[in-house]
């Protein structure tokens, strides 16, 4: 059965003379999960929100899109309001209430259901997401992959046939991530909902996939099984892609031999059929010293957010030599976050000792820690962002300075350039993408010349592509001898840039060690490379190290 | 501290229907507030102070009572004081007059007053702001929605702005910090991020409204309370109580004359019965109250 038929539409803002999509079509069948993949302005989201007429964008339409057989914008509003759900991407404004219950009813209440029908479809929805334990809490009291879940059950109780996802997990850190698509994945493999997905990283939704359905200026450039996109991805000139696939998949695509695997599961195997009678010898590890001079150096601190509360921090030492890039990963709530508060002096801390540059940290006063020394990016970088274009708003940080207005303009020019955001400088900062906000905010926040950078969950909501540059960016800082501390779920990024990295567990760091001596000796706080070809090699630590292994078998 | 208040207020009056508890409170309120007589008053204060130990718990009482005693005395004296109806007159003080009548009539009008701050703590606790829009929803549900859209738009913003304020802190613009000017520039930038930032967050939330369904069909409320036999039983209790009330009201039983000579009334057996029925009134959270814990000891 055909839940939709897109026939040649093409879509076209009423504002600006683009034209958005072209000639698009495809057919989804009922029960099957199609994830939507692109490059950043593709016209994945148009597409997607085409299909919900509630949602669709104002503009002029052609070609048709039909569910089950109907025209989907001369259905009755009522009925496309319930049989098609859509999961947009901010966990908080997509909350309406304020009562747990009162949010997962609003849907029904709307369509004017019954009180004792609704009341045994949320009781049984709380129950299938668990949501029951939270089901009187405040919304404001929620975690975030608490909040896209309640998104994702308020837009379930409405029973719909077909559930869209527009990039839902990338304001999730990556285990709230996880957990979310597994729900996904649940409501398509047991209530045979159709899924129709996108996402910027491809790591986990992958193996999922019905069908991948690959878009490129507007238009369809591929719809095919994700055994053969990776394929196609591999011998294609489709870098920024073919780098957000999964890791098995992307080994397989370095060789193209035998069946493309998708899981961890299936990668080992493969591995094990290509190394076969060969014996791979593992990479030595190359352990590198240290640098000497410690720039951020924290030494037995203690802290609670209340008197008689529960310690987030016990006893915690730590050091961040110059010029490195350390990471520290951990799991949620763990006190990363409080972690950096503390060191950026936005709290308090009750005992031990924090010096940055050499000096006490109480001993700066105001906002001395932010003059030219340390630079903190926060979460949400539209925080930093005050005017109507994003070149205003770096030149800002010259106001007061007394710098000739030519000289102004040259660094915010060069600066915009090192963090190629140079194209955007005229755009409205709010109207730039997850990545490029991200890289708009660094620049603002490079300007300030600090010597000591704070990141906090950098490549949260990023793509690929985008990572890769947000990686280099920071290495080209440390080259300079920036001193960078992230804090950070992303462990193959971290793998990736970092040169030091540290467990945060329990209030203090567990262990700690350069990322390949980390990440080889841990076993379950891994790679995805590295629990691939563990059984086999040793000390595989990044996908790029994994590709290089895999060649080399040939 | 947490549990101990979810653990008040989960019990006793609080697992009555909405309309319930909030009826009972209408009724014991109404009561205090109408009856300026010093054994209505008396009754009304004493059960006052007993339902607010067992709903409030100690600590809150004693907040309660550090705050109201004060008060009470403050009234009691300002009365004769400022009030000089009334025939007895006792001594002169600054050459005016301080009559029995005035005095006794600050103190019976303190004890109401005092009572119906006590009650008013009760409310708080047992018909919490949830049970309080649901109650107003049932007659204005779409003034009920705004409210609970606000409230859920509230800690949102307020999430917001802590967040704007550390970012703009960390590239040196600290609103706590600097001279007066600095400090109001900093505060109108916070301002003016937030409501950019929360009118892009408005057009996300309309979207998800649209998109499930609002405002394409007459909306039906949907509440998580449900009105059973045990509220039915009490909901007659408190209805018979609280007309008895307005019977003693309209008789003119609840009140007497203090100016400008106090009439004592001469007690009836209707009186008696009256009497009897409002303390029934003012003892019923306690007896709810009570009777539970009984339960609860015996089944440990």
């Amino acid at each position: 059965m055909e839940a939709v038929k897109v026939n040649n539409f093409s879509f076209d803002y009423a504002i600006g003379n683009e034209t958005a999509l072209h000639d698009i079509s495809f057919t989804v069948n009922e029960g099957e999960f199609i994830v939507v993949c692109g490059p950043s302005g593709c016209g994945k989201s148009t597409l997607l929100k085409s299909l919900k007429p509630q949602l669709k964008p104002h503009g002029t339409t052609r070609g048709s899109i039909e569910f089950y057989g109907e025209d989907v914008y001369s259905l009755p509003d009522v009925k496309t309001a319930g049989e098609i759900g859509f999961v947009m991407q901010n966990p908080d404004a997509q909350i309406v209430t304020d009562k747990v219950w009162h949010e997962l009813a609003f849907g029904l209440e709307n369509l004017g259901v019954a009180t004792p029908i609704i009341r045994s479809r949320v009781a049984e929805m709380a129950n299938y997401f668990g949501i029951h334990n939270w089901f009187r809490k405040k919304t404001a009291e929620l975690s975030g992959g608490q909040k896209q879940l309640l998104n994702l059950a308020s837009v379930m109780l409405m029973q719909p046939k077909l559930l869209i996802l527009d990039e839902p997990s990338s304001q999730l850190d990556p285990i709230a991530a996880r957990e979310f698509l597994e729900n996904v994945r649940k409501i398509n493999l047991e209530l045979g909902t159709t899924i129709i997905i996108t996402e910027h990283n491809l790591e986990e939704v992958y193996g999922y996939a019905d069908k991948v359905l690959l878009m490129e200026n507007g238009r369809v450039k591929r719809y095919l099984p994700p055994q053969e996109m990776a394929q196609y991805l591999a011998t294609e000139e489709h870098e920024g892609m073919y780098k957000a696939l999964p890791t098995p998949a992307r080994m397989y695509g370095s060789v193209l031999k035998g069946e493309c695997p998708l899981s961890i599961v299936e990668g080992r195997s493969w591995f094990s059929r290509l190394v076969d009678e060969k014996h791979p010898s593992s990479p030595v590890l190359d352990e590198h010293e240290r640098p000497e001079e410690k720039v951020i150096d924290v030494s037995e601190v203690w802290f609670q957010y209340e008197k008689g509360s529960d310690p987030v921090l016990r006893d915690l030492s730590l050091s961040v030599r110059k010029g490195e890039i350390c990471s520290i990963l951990g799991g949620n709530g763990a006190g990363k976050t409080t972690m950096l508060s503390v060191v950026s002096q936005k709290r308090r801390y009750n005992m031990g000792s924090i010096k940055i540059s050499g000096k006490e940290l109480n001993k700066y006063k105001g906002v001395e820690l932010f003059e030219q020394n340390m630079a903190v990016l926060p979460q949400n970088p539209q925080s930093l962002f005050v005017f109507e274009t994003l070149r205003r708003d770096l030149e800002e940080i010259f106001t007061g300075k007394k710098l000739p207005k030519a000289e102004v303009e040259e660094r915010v020019l060069s600066m915009a350039k090192k963090m190629e955001v140079d194209s955007l400088l005229d755009r409205h900062p709010y109207d730039l993408s997850g990545g490029e906000m991200q890289k708009a905010a660094l620049a603002k926040i490079l300007l300030l010349e600090p010597k000591i950078l704070l990141l906090d969950e950098p490549t949260k909501g990023m793509d690929a592509l985008s990572k890769e540059n947000m990686g280099k960016i920071l290495r080209e800082l440390a080259a300079e001898g920036k001193t960078v501390l992230m804090v950070t779920h992303d462990i193959e990024f971290c793998a990736k840039y970092s040169d030091h990295c540290m467990l945060f567990f329990d209030g203090y760091i567990v262990s700690e060690g350069s990322p390949k001596k980390f990440f080889a000796e841990n076993s379950f706080y891994t790679t995805a490379a590295s629990r691939m070809t563990r059984h086999l090699v040793q000390n595989i630590i990044t996908c790029e190290e994994g590709e290089k292994l895999c060649r080399s078998l040939l | 501290m947490e549990t101990e208040k979810t653990m008040k207020t989960e019990s006793g009056l609080s697992l009555y229907h909405p309309l319930v508890s909030f009826g009972y409170f209408v009724a014991v309120i109404a009561g205090t507030l109408l009856f300026i007589h010093p054994f209505f008053v008396m009754v009304s204060l004493l059960c006052a102070i007993f339902a607010s130990a067992l709903i409030n718990g100690k600590k809150t009482l004693f907040a309660t009572l550090g705050f109201g005693v004060p008060m009470f005395i403050f009234i009691a004296i300002a009365n004769p004081l400022f009030n000089h109806r009334g025939a007895t007159i006792l001594f002169y003080l600054f050459n005016n007059p301080v009559t029995k009548e005035a005095i006794i009539y600050g103190i019976v009008s303190a004890g109401m007053m005092f009572a119906a701050v006590i009650w008013f703590t009760c409310y708080n606790t047992v018909v919490t702001s949830d049970k309080f829009i649901y109650i107003f929803g049932r007659i204005l549900p779409s003034i009920a929605l705004i409210v609970s859209m606000t409230l859920s738009l509230i800690p949102r913003l307020m999430a917001q702005i802590k967040i704007i304020a550390d970012s703009q802190r960390s590239i040196g613009l600290d609103w706590k910090s600097g001279n007066i000017k600095q400090r109001v520039r900093s505060g109108a930038r916070i301002l003016s991020i937030l409501v950019s930032w929360a009118l892009e967050d408005a057009v996300i939330t309309a979207d998800s409204m649209r998109a499930r369904g609002y405002g394409q069909h007459k909306r039906s409320t949907f509440s998580i309370f449900r009105f059973g036999k045990k509220d039915a039983k009490m909901m007659a209790v408190i209805v018979f109580l609280f007309a008895a009330e307005i019977f003693a009201y309209i008789s003119g039983r609840g009140t007497m004359e203090f100016y400008p000579a106090m009439v004592v009334p001469e007690i009836d057996l209707t009186d008696i019965i009256i009497y009897i029925l409002y303390i029934t009134l003012g003892i019923l959270p306690s007896v709810i109250q009570i009777k539970e814990d009984l339960k609860w000891k015996q089944l440990k």
